[in-house]
């Protein structure tokens, strides 16, 4: 009944599948753990090799390489040794336990031999926000318009101002002559004269003649007093007429200038319309490494969120993986709900010292991908307080309560170097930093889709240089001005939300740099302000000229008015 | 193909006792029907091993159920996930998952459980039915067959002689 040969045949079968995982385990680890990786960075992730042991489950990976997908020279991580130990009884209940992950010689930023980009893969798509941020960053433009194109887009005062005096020149002369046309004149004056020969000659008859010419003397007197009141009156309205067109053209003359200065302050290039140089400048670095961290994060960010099935409650029933031929896992709750996965802490040490990359010691506490059913939040703190550039991250990312979530960075760095930075890159006045040393120090919090992070960086022994060819006057301007700084500080912050983020930086740069092109703008400017006049001044001349001969006609007219008023004054003295 | 079915026919055809047959019809339709990779099918391939099955009968009907398993999966889907969701043995399905041997048994997959019964209540059912038709065809067909003109022909071509090849 019992076939014994049978047994040896299970026990060969039963020892070929073990000797099968003695020899293709590992290389089955290592295959998955760089498929997986790689899947998940988007760029090569490598392994020198793999390792994994049974009683305990035992894993250990050597010579990990993780490309930083936007520089495939790089590598974004590196470490020569990782290894943890999982609890197989808790394996077995479906739940990941792993108490420390050793990492040995890990370093961020080192080289690669060769590149680590995919060939057969898009790169992973750049997260979108902060890219406006570099969008809003610009220098204002520094054209100068043209002439003419100012004079067409602005009212010109003074040329309707001189159109207007000479209207009214010609006016009050026309106005002004047609009432010295119905005064009294040289006729009348005759006329009086031989009234007044003929009264002296009737005086000399007898007493009733005498009476008569009397008579006749008083009645000459009053038409003669009229006379003189109608010329003195006409004679004082031509008087203020001409101080007041006096006053008019000599204000035309000033005109021209203030036109050119209200102008150019325009329409011409300026200081007021400047913004902040610091942010135009200093903006798109900041927006760089605003997008460098942001990237990461969107990297990390999927693996802290709850995953979708939570065993939330005690004796609940649910259900996964509805896959045809599979079936589905039903879920009896055998306790409290836990994570399926914890990692209570990754131990980072061994950093090389004075290698390639930054040396990376410290610890990451409470790793998991469903932090609502765990009561601690993920924690990282780690250093490189002996390398160089030395630097300190602390992070919090506490998604326990999705609703609630809220991730909290601080980050210092000493002694960065900074050759090879370019600040206001993509606008019209690149400047390269050809040598220097940063120290940075960036602290966030980014709760329920809003953040709140603050920079504060100081460059130190910097040496710049404008990197536009041809810039011209305000290239040779800012490069002056960047030549005598050596020393600067930055000081930003961002709030809103990543998709909308609101930047404000100030910098030390902000005053020399506003400094020479305020200058340049200010020079602009004049030179714009000097040809507007000129050409403002060539389009009333005539007009001030044509108002100026009817000033000369009033002025004669003034002066015939007197030589008149002066006879009928004389006549009157004789009566 | 054509050897395996002649094996077969070679086993039919041959003195093995019928219960023989039998068992290895019911434990291939055990593996053959539950997901493969399945820790219950060690067991299966231990007492297809050890007991005295008839290994040909064994490797023929498992690749059959095998594909029958594949259409009958809703079935079973629909089996296992009524079994798992009954209320009257949630406490029985609530132990056994908080134990080492139930979390490794998979017993919570629908289509496992779901086939896992149907399975060996199939075995159970196909032993005592296999014994009788092994012995109806033995003592009634296998003579008639013999005889018959689809013999004749078939006497004639490449199965026949691989057939009598193997049964030597």
């Amino acid at each position: 009944m019992v076939r014994w040969w049978g047994l040896g045949a299970f026990a060969g079968l039963v020892l070929l599948l073990a000797g099968g995982w003695w020899l293709f385990a590992d290389y089955w680890l290592e295959r998955s753990v760089e498929k997986a990786g790689t899947a998940m960075v988007g760029a090569r992730v490598e392994l020198d090799g793999a390792d994994l042991g049974l009683f305990p489950i035992r894993v250990e990976l050597t010579g990990l390489r993780v490309t930083n997908p936007r520089r495939p020279m790089r590598n974004a991580v590196a470490a020569k040794r990782i290894a943890f130990r999982l609890d197989t009884r808790e394996l077995v209940f479906g739940r990941t336990r792993i108490d420390e992950v050793a990492v040995e010689g890990a370093a961020l930023d080192t080289p690669r031999a060769t590149s680590g980009a995919l060939a057969t893969r898009k790169r992973r798509q750049e997260p979108g926000p902060f890219r406006r941020l570099t969008g809003q960053l610009e220098l204002p433009g520094f054209r100068v318009p043209a002439v003419a194109e100012v004079l067409a887009k602005g009212e010109v005062q003074s040329v309707s101002a001189a159109r207007e005096l000479e209207r009214d020149a010609a006016d009050s002369r026309q106005r002004l002559a047609g009432r010295a046309e119905d005064l009294p004149d040289e006729a009348q004056v005759r006329a009086y004269r031989q009234r007044l020969d003929r009264l002296r000659k009737e005086a000399e008859g007898t007493l009733a003649s005498l009476v008569k010419s009397g008579g006749e003397a008083a009645k000459l007197k009053r038409d003669i007093d009229a006379d003189v009141d109608r010329l003195q009156a006409l004679k004082k309205d031509v008087d203020a007429t001409r101080k007041r067109l006096k006053a008019k053209l000599a204000e035309l003359r000033r005109m021209p200038g203030e036109d050119a200065r209200r102008l150019a302050t325009r329409y011409g290039p300026s200081a007021e319309g400047l913004g902040n140089v610091a942010e135009a400048f200093l903006g798109p670095k900041v927006a760089g490494w605003l997008r460098s961290g942001w990237y990461w994060y969107a990297v990390v960010e999927p693996y802290l969120a709850p995953a979708r099935e939570r065993l939330a409650k005690r004796r609940e029933v649910t259900a996964s993986k509805p896959l045809r031929g599979t079936g589905l896992d039903i879920h009896f709750a055998s306790g409290p709900a836990e994570p399926t996965t914890v990692v209570r802490e990754v131990v980072l040490s061994k950093a090389a010292k004075g290698g390639e990359g930054l040396g990376l010691n410290g610890r990451i506490t409470d790793m998991t991908p469903q932090p609502g059913l765990w009561p601690r939040p993920l924690q990282v703190e780690v250093a490189n307080p002996g390398g160089s550039p030395g630097f300190t991250l602390g992070a919090v990312l506490d998604h326990r309560d999705p609703a609630a979530a809220s991730d909290r960075i601080d980050l210092r760095v000493r002694g960065a170097p900074v050759a090879g930075w370019v600040l206001g890159e993509g606008g019209p006045l690149p400047v390269r930093v050809q040598q220097g040393r940063s120290d940075i120090a960036v602290t966030g919090r980014l709760a329920e889709g809003q953040m709140d992070v603050r920079v504060e960086a100081t460059v130190s022994d910097a040496r710049m240089a404008v990197g536009a060819e041809g810039g011209g006057e305000l290239a040779r301007a800012v490069a002056d001005a960047l030549a005598r700084v050596d020393r600067f500080t930055l000081s930003g912050r961002i709030t809103g939300s990543p998709e909308d983020p609101r930047l404000r930086l100030d910098s030390s740069l902000e005053r020399p740099l506003r400094q020479a092109v305020t200058e340049v703008a200010r020079a602009r400017g004049k030179a714009l302000e000097e040809a507007l006049r000129g050409r403002v001044r060539e389009q009333i001349e005539p007009l001030l000229a044509q108002a100026d001969e009817r000033l000369t006609a009033l002025g004669k007219l003034d002066q015939r008015l007197a030589a008149r008023l002066a006879a009928f004054k004389d006549l009157r003295a004789r009566l | 193909m054509l050897r395996t079915l002649a094996r077969l026919l070679r086993v039919l055809n041959s003195e093995t006792d019928p219960a023989q047959i039998a068992g290895a019809v019911a434990l291939a339709a055990v593996m053959g029907l539950t997901p493969l990779w399945s820790p219950h099918n060690l067991l299966v391939l231990l007492l297809v091993l050890l007991l005295r099955v008839n290994l040909s009968t064994f490797l023929v009907t498992f690749a059959l159920f095998s594909g029958v398993a594949y259409l009958l999966d809703p079935a079973f889907h629909r089996l296992g996930l009524a079994l798992l969701t009954s209320e009257a043995l949630q406490g029985m399905w609530t132990a056994l998952y908080a134990t080492v041997a139930g979390r490794l048994s998979g017993f919570n997959n629908t289509v496992l459980l779901g086939s896992l019964v149907a399975s060996v209540v199939a075995a159970f059912a196909l032993f005592p039915a296999v014994v009788y038709l092994v012995r109806r065809y033995r003592e009634t067909v296998r003579a008639w067959v013999a005889r018959s003109r689809l013999m004749v022909f078939l006497k004639a071509n490449k199965f026949y002689r691989i057939y009598t090849e193997l049964r030597g």
